[in-house]
């Protein structure tokens, strides 16, 4: 029985697939048995491949935003209208709309737009974030088409200390974030607090002939608390409460052919939610719950435009896992989100309602996975959108492994495509697909060298893909399910790490081949059979160094992003960045520690990820990093 | 007497074939309050005999086609201020002018039932302040003309086309509402004052066509605002100029009149009459009295009009003094 419990937490706490990245299994914390945070068989989905991070573990990275954070790691490409404003994300070709974004397994994407701006989320609230790639709707529903972005808490009961970050950059930038846990064995309690300020005032040039040119009107403050609270209240439940306030003021900068901005954005959001695990010798019961308040206000006095939107969103989901032996598992589950928006676009406040039974079985042989998943979604009473996944996985040793998946993905049309006045399409269908993706891995570890590697092929068509068109001989604009996508691609991907005594090498390379083609030609807005979507560049590559030699490590990591369309210019052309950082761990007995430099675009690269839209060249950062024990300093 | 009436008219009708009149239709007839706006219409605003179309979606809220305006608002960016002139104003210090919301096609459309061929001879055009402070300014979805380095040629464009019986015709005028494309940047032009444009070369209009370009497109057609202003239209009126059908002479005693007149010459007792001006300006519209064929014309001003009745075998017409 001991041996069964065992293997259920080992299970719940975390589904460590061998896809995953090797740095993970180097940056897992050992959690206590008695804690559990994650219940779902999803996370763990076999025939994907996947990517993890320790957020402490990731040197100067706790000031960052999710969007910044994505950015520097490479293998996504981020949408960035300039530093502290809007950052959207798309993975293997997909949309903004297609990237799934999960606060502890609960949605985040802003229900109107249906997406996640990415420089909203700040790393500092997470302890990990973790990425799959490729279609998951059949686990995480709607938008989960081209990748899942999972922030996640992790609580540590012996984990007690008082962490304060303070950084100062070029540019105005100040930020500081600090949190603190404190409790027994029996609960835990976290304060986190985050506070962000940045001039963004860089000099640019459009062309090396003409004069310099200043960044303007692009001052931006975050700022921010959040709380968490765990509780065993027995021995086999759990209750973990979660509350995050969140506000940012951002000044929109003028665009490269726009003389001056007013415009300004404020954001602002409190998010709560619940989570409640009761578990037996081989049962799982999850139920989580959260409710969001969001407000955005788009201001532009220069163009007398005002314009408030507010969201409520009421998140829920329950699951039940059956541990049948060991190598069996079913889930069931059923996933809920109401959604209220009111703007003044919708000349009335609308609803949805959704809600996603699912059923999940797994079976482990010997070296042999296997995982079904089928999810139906029911959009306000109507069923929308029916979608199974299988996966396999075969692993002969510990060296080799095969993996595939065979899906069909979903989104739904947003509340823009909805309700939007003028031009609002109630009758959208859902964009749908099947996808494919096949990989194989090679790895080897000892205690000296370790080193990993694996090749992906996807392929993945979305039909009904929505566009917004004129309506037959009207000036209005109206979302219809006009398109299909194609999109394929190779991901390769690998990592070494050799130990010298106290000195070591990791290095990591990878290199996304995407092909997103538009099959269906269309007038407005124009799109040619075949041609690439705009905003999704086929070649992105990541190359880095990491050095370690007693207190001191040098990290230096090149990103490629190839050209890409765009909605007017053409195409953006292709950049390559260097960051570095170097940081230096103080040895103090209570209070370690560690103090950084970054330099971000080392070579000085003149580039835009979004026309029209100028980006740093050469800036710098000095920060550091203290840690207290609370318990030992009796605090 | 008769022989020298005879004579007298038929001089008259020479006379009268070959003179041409000109007539400003203005908006001002519309009575609207300072810094306001007409979006929406019964699908189209009629002033004298032009008439604009107008799409209003009372759904969305939504217009396309033309609005007519009062406003006055020369500083404020945005659509939000997509009704208001440049100039601060209509055309020749007037209060009121139409303005266009281009999609696909815009329309000046005449509906000339004088009878005397009239044509659009032209009218004013200027930028309206929303699409004047985007090329001027640029915004967060067009571009400043010029673009980034100031050395883009940039251009808006209206492309002036006719329509005659119904047939769009091949010659076109092209006026710029924006200009960048000159070698030495210091020609570079915004319009921001009402310019009259003179159609007159295309021939005779029925109707105008008008299409928009510009030099700031992307996948979404293009950014740059499709909005213009418009104001005082001009006609030219030539009797003898349009021939679709053939004109009967009518006879019309006695001539000249004083309050009544008889018309001698129809058969089509019943059919409608309209009198006009040698400007082609409507006075009378009616019909006569079938049993006396009578007309009162005593409210008429000194002057000479023509007498037009239409029938399906063709048009009637008739000239006579009124002392």
């Amino acid at each position: 029985m001991t041996k069964w419990f065992a293997y259920i937490l080992v299970l719940v706490t975390w589904q460590s697939s061998p896809a995953q990245s090797s740095l993970m299994s180097d940056t897992i914390k050992q959690l206590p048995e008695a804690i559990i945070v994650s219940t779902s068989l999803r996370e763990g989905l076999s025939g994907t491949h996947q990517e993890h991070w320790n957020t402490d573990r990731v040197p100067g990275a706790s000031h960052l935003s999710v969007g910044d954070f994505l950015t520097q790691q490479g293998g996504v490409f981020v949408k960035n209208y300039g530093t502290g404003n809007s950052a959207t994300t798309s993975i293997r070709g997909g949309s903004a709309g297609h990237t799934r974004v999960l606060w502890n397994g609960l949605p985040l994407e802003q229900p109107m737009l249906g997406q996640m701006d990415f420089s909203l989320l700040p790393l500092a609230i997470a302890d990990e974030v973790h990425i799959l790639y490729g279609g998951n709707s059949a686990g995480w529903g709607s938008g989960a088409v081209s990748g899942v972005i999972q922030v996640n808490n992790r609580p540590d009961f012996e984990d007690h200390r008082l962490q304060v970050n303070l950084e100062q950059g070029s540019f105005g930038l100040w930020q500081g974030n600090a949190s603190a846990g404190y409790g027994t064995a029996k609960w835990l309690a976290r304060t986190r607090i985050f506070w962000q300020q940045a001039a963004n005032d860089f000099p640019y040039r459009i062309r090396p002939d003409l004069p310099k040119k200043m960044l303007e009107h692009a001052f931006t403050r975050q700022s921010g608390a959040y709380q968490e609270g765990y509780i065993q209240l027995n021995k086999h439940q759990q209750l973990a409460v979660y509350g995050w306030y969140q506000q940012a003021n951002r000044e929109i900068p003028p665009t490269t052919q726009q003389t001056l901005s007013e415009a300004s954005q404020d954001d602002q959001s409190l998010r709560t939610a619940a989570h409640w695990t009761l578990w037996s010798e081989r049962t799982v019961l999850h139920v989580r719950a959260g409710v969001y308040r969001e407000n955005l206000i788009y201001q532009d006095p220069r163009a007398g435009e005002q314009s408030t939107s507010h969201f409520w969103t009421v998140a829920g989901e329950g699951t039940w896992q059956w541990h049948i032996t060991p190598h069996q598992r079913l889930e069931a589950g059923i996933t809920e989100t109401w959604h209220q928006a009111a703007t003044n676009a919708y000349l009335a406040t609308r609803q949805q309602w959704r809600i996603a039974p699912f059923l999940g079985y797994r079976l482990t042989l010997d070296d042999f996975e296997i995982l079904g998943v089928l999810r139906e979604e029911v959009v306000d009473g109507q069923a929308r959108a029916t979608t199974p996944s299988l996966s396999l996985q075969w692993q002969p040793d510990g060296i080799f492994q095969l993996y595939g998946q065979v899906a069909r993905n979903y989104r739904l049309p947003t509340l823009n495509d909805l309700y939007w006045q003028p031009g609002g399409n109630p009758e959208l269908l859902p964009e749908t697909g099947w996808g494919q993706e096949f990989s194989m891995s090679l790895q080897n570890r000892n205690d000296h060298f370790q080193w990993k590697s694996s090749l992906t092929a996807f392929s993945r068509q979305i039909k009904n893909w929505i566009l917004w068109s004129p309506l037959p001989g009207q000036s209005i604009w109206s979302p219809q399910n006009l398109s299909r996508v194609w999109s394929r691609g190779l991901e390769i991907r690998g990592q070494a790490s050799r130990s010298y005594g106290k000195m070591r090498f990791t290095g990591d390379l990878s290199y996304h081949l995407t092909w997103s083609t538009n099959e269906i030609a269309q007038t407005k807005p124009l799109l040619l059979a075949k041609s690439q979507l705009v905003y999704v560049p086929r070649h992105l590559a990541v190359a880095s160094l990491h050095w370690q030699w007693r207190n001191w490590g040098i990290q230096y990591r090149q990103l490629f992003t190839s050209d890409v369309n765009t909605l007017n210019a053409g195409t953006l052309r292709s950049y390559s960045l260097g960051n570095i950082i170097v940081d230096y761990k103080l040895s103090a007995r209570h209070t370690p520690a560690t103090g950084f430099v970054r330099i971000n675009n080392l070579w000085n690269v003149s580039y835009r990820s979004v026309e029209y839209r100028p980006m740093p060249g050469r800036h710098y950062a000095l920060g550091i990093h203290l840690e207290m024990n609370l318990k030992n300093k009796n605090i | 007497m008769n022989a020298l009436l005879t004579s007298l008219f038929t001089l008259l009708l020479l006379t009268a074939t070959q003179l041409s009149g000109q007539d400003t239709i203005g908006f001002e007839s519309f009575g609207l309050p300072a810094d306001t706006f007409l979006n929406q219409s019964a699908g189209h605003f009629a002033s004298g005999p032009v008439s604009l179309p107008n799409s209003y979606d009372p759904t969305y809220g939504s217009w396309s086609g033309w609005a007519i305006s009062t406003m006055r608002d020369t500083l404020t960016a945005g659509y939000i201020n997509q009704y208001s002139c440049i100039a601060g104003g209509g055309a020749q210090g007037s209060t009121h002018y139409a303005v266009a919301y281009h999609y696909g096609e815009s329309i000046i459309r005449l509906n000339d039932t004088s009878g005397l061929g009239a044509s659009i001879a032209g009218f004013w055009v200027n930028n309206t302040t929303y699409t004047y402070l985007s090329m001027r300014d640029g915004d967060a979805f067009s571009k400043r003309f010029g673009g980034e380095t100031g050395e883009d040629p940039d251009y808006l464009r209206l492309t002036f086309r006719i329509y005659q019986d119904g047939t769009l015709s091949s010659d076109s005028l092209d006026f710029y509402l924006a200009d960048y494309r000159f070698e030495d940047s210091e020609s570079d032009y915004l319009v921001k004052d009402w310019t009259y444009v003179d159609l007159t070369s295309l021939g005779h209009a029925d109707s105008v066509s008008i299409a928009m370009a510009s030099s700031d497109v992307g996948i979404f057609g293009i950014n740059t605002p499709t909005y213009f202003a418009v104001d005082d239209i001009v006609l030219i009126k030539e009797v003898s100029s349009r021939k679709n059908y053939p004109i009967r002479t009518l006879s019309i005693a006695p001539n000249p009149a004083y309050d009544w007149i008889t018309i001698l010459g129809s058969e089509e007792v019943n059919q409608p009459i309209r009198i006009f001006d040698l400007m082609g300006k409507e006075y009378l519209s009616g019909r006569v009295a079938s049993h006396s064929r009578l007309l009162d014309v005593h409210a008429l001003p000194s002057g000479i009009y023509i007498l037009r009745q239409e029938s399906p075998q063709g048009e009637l017409v008739g000239k006579f003094i009124r002392l």
